[in-house]
């Protein structure tokens, strides 16, 4: 009895609010069932990081002091002294790390399921650009501890930013950097870390939430499966998101438990000249890119000149590509794009990592870049092809393993094809040198070497068993 | 005696929050500057029991709970136990 009373009382006093306010007919109405998967939330589970950033940062500036004098030794006491420091600080961090890679995914994912397509143009604009303030976020923030990983790997990015084309470069570094004293470096960081960007990300979060109330979460590319239910926003949806958040910030906090961060060395021209510098693991794939011997020089320009180029074709894509089909099993050519991008941001990283300092040979870039991308294509290729068989009633639908079996069905013919492609392999990798270069290099063009000649195999043994069986069917 | 499936469900719920309860108790009282790994791995097995509690309250019935992510729940609050009895330290 008293229960249901109290119960009357909240719900009076939620229907008041919301009388007031009105969430329930904006931010708070019900949502379709299919959005109850962790791919819608990748946004939102972006945000959240933000604010963990937010309340772990404000925790730090309680202690922080952006001098250069002052800079290290405050974090260093914040991670030896203060109480929870190593954990706030490490946290800190992952989550900055957390949020750029969830920025990656929401973007990667978006792209896949054509999340741009009208009427979501301009939320795709919003969200590129929300996407440049996370990296800005990550660099500003990684130089104020002045390590020297932090302030020797800000120099490179800011040397890459200087060197872009025409007066944009020199312009940008004087707006992030200031004139060139480490003190002004410093300074202009800092306000950037702790006053532009957030103010910027929250106007573009606000303005992006926005325009999601009025468009809702886009239905699935593949099409919806049944009828579409709509899920009340609480208990549901709140609950769902709930979930969501506990296990992300349970991963993250785990983390930061299991592996703390110990400070480098406080950064002086000293240990500088001891350290081989290198940006932060989200700038690395551009800075492989940049290794390349082709980019010595003056052409260093050009490759950032194109860099910027592709940003901004990026931005765009929802006025380039304005057809409707949005399902990436009828867009060849997008997804295959898409993929080959997302293999060679992943494969130059890693490259990167492994090679650090390094000039990359002209004909090693050439190998291992071009390498992704043919087998990509031909993967991409067979894929499609397959598909369209299937559909024609050429092969039994969903059988892509035994398509991939199919060279150890024609023993003679893969004996051949493996004796010519293993001397060519062997003649192409001696007339690159490949033989002296590092470990790494051979490694990665022994792999292309392989899954691009036995995937070359398949499709062409395939090709010819294939058109033997269109024949049958012919006659 | 064998529990109804919904007692079972009952049953877990309830043990998630005692030990929501007794964990946030225990948090209160970890060193923050010497045992930082400890209040980790508490706060972490807190989220991960929260995790767990709304998964298994909001499901319609005990049927849709599916029973490995249960099982991963339950290794993960293992884990993060002995980790935070085994190595409590944390401070750099």
């Amino acid at each position: 009895m008293r229960r249901a009373a109290v119960s009357r009382s909240v719900q009076k006093v939620a229907e008041w609010i919301d009388s007031r306010v009105g969430l329930t007919n904006t931010m708070l109405r019900p949502g379709p069932d299919y959005s109850l998967n962790v791919f819608y939330w990748l946004g939102a589970l972006m945000v959240m990081a933000f604010i963990l950033q937010g309340i772990t940062g404000l925790l730090m500036l309680l202690y922080y002091t952006p001098t250069v004098s002052e800079a290290y030794s405050s974090t260093l006491f914040i991670v030896r002294y203060v109480p929870l420091g190593s954990l706030i600080e490490t946290i800190h961090l992952y989550s900055a790390y957390a949020m750029i890679l969830l920025a990656f995914m929401h973007l990667i994912r978006g792209y896949f399921v054509s999340a741009q397509k009208k009427p979501r143009e301009l939320m795709w604009v919003v969200g590129m650009l929300m996407g440049l303030v996370v990296l800005g976020f990550g660099l500003t923030g990684y130089l104020l501890p002045w390590t020297v990983v932090s302030k020797s790997a800000t120099d490179v990015t800011i040397g890459m930013i200087s060197l872009m084309p025409g007066q944009l470069g020199p312009a940008l570094k004087f707006l992030i950097a200031g004139p060139g004293s480490d003190a002004s470096e410093l300074a202009r960081f800092f306000d950037l870390h702790v006053v532009l960007l957030p103010a910027v990300f929250v106007v573009l979060v606000v303005f992006k939430m926005y325009m999601f109330e009025t468009h809702g979460a886009a239905e699935p590319a593949t099409g919806l499966k049944g009828e579409v239910r709509d899920i009340p926003w609480f208990p549901n949806i709140f609950l769902y998101f709930s979930m969501l958040s506990a296990i992300f910030l349970a991963l993250l906090i785990a983390v930061s438990a299991v592996f703390p961060i110990s400070l480098p060395p406080e950064f002086t021209p000293a240990t500088a000249s001891a350290y081989t510098p290198q940006p932060e693991w989200y700038f690395l794939w551009i800075y492989q890119i940049l290794k390349f011997s082709v980019f010595e020089g003056p052409w260093i320009t050009v490759a950032l000149g194109l860099a910027t180029i592709f940003l901004a074709l990026l931005t765009l894509l929802p006025f380039l590509d304005r057809r409707s089909e949005r399902n990436p099993a009828r867009r060849p050519i997008y997804t295959t794009l898409g993929v080959i991008v997302v293999v060679e941001v992943v494969v130059l990283t890693i490259w990167g990592y492994f090679t650090p300092g390094q000039v990359i040979p002209d004909s090693d870039a050439a190998i291992i870049t071009g390498g992704v991308a043919v087998v990509i294509s031909i993967i991409s290729c067979i894929t499609y092809r397959t598909r369209n068989q299937s559909a024609f009633g050429l092969m039994r639908a969903g059988s892509f393993t035994a398509f991939m079996g199919t060279p150890f069905r024609a023993p003679a013919l893969t004996s051949v094809f493996v004796i010519l492609l293993a001397v060519s392999s062997a003649s192409f990798a001696t007339s690159v040198n490949l033989t002296a270069s590092p470990w790494s290099t051979m490694f990665f063009s022994s792999l292309t070497i392989a899954v691009l000649s036995f995937l070359a195999m398949v499709f062409v043994v395939r090709q010819l068993s294939v058109s033997h069986k269109l024949r049958e069917v012919q006659q | 005696m064998r529990l109804h499936e919904e007692g079972v469900r009952v049953l877990l719920s309830a043990t998630l929050v005692a030990f929501l309860a007794v964990f946030a108790v225990y948090l209160w009282f970890v060193d923050l500057l010497s045992s930082q790994r400890e209040f980790g791995a508490f706060l972490t097995a807190e989220l991960v029991a929260f995790a767990m509690l709304v998964y298994i309250s909001t499901k319609p019935d005990y049927d849709a709970v599916k029973k490995s992510w249960v099982l991963t729940g339950c290794i993960a609050l293992v884990l993060l136990l002995t980790l935070a009895f085994l190595f409590p330290g944390g401070r750099p």
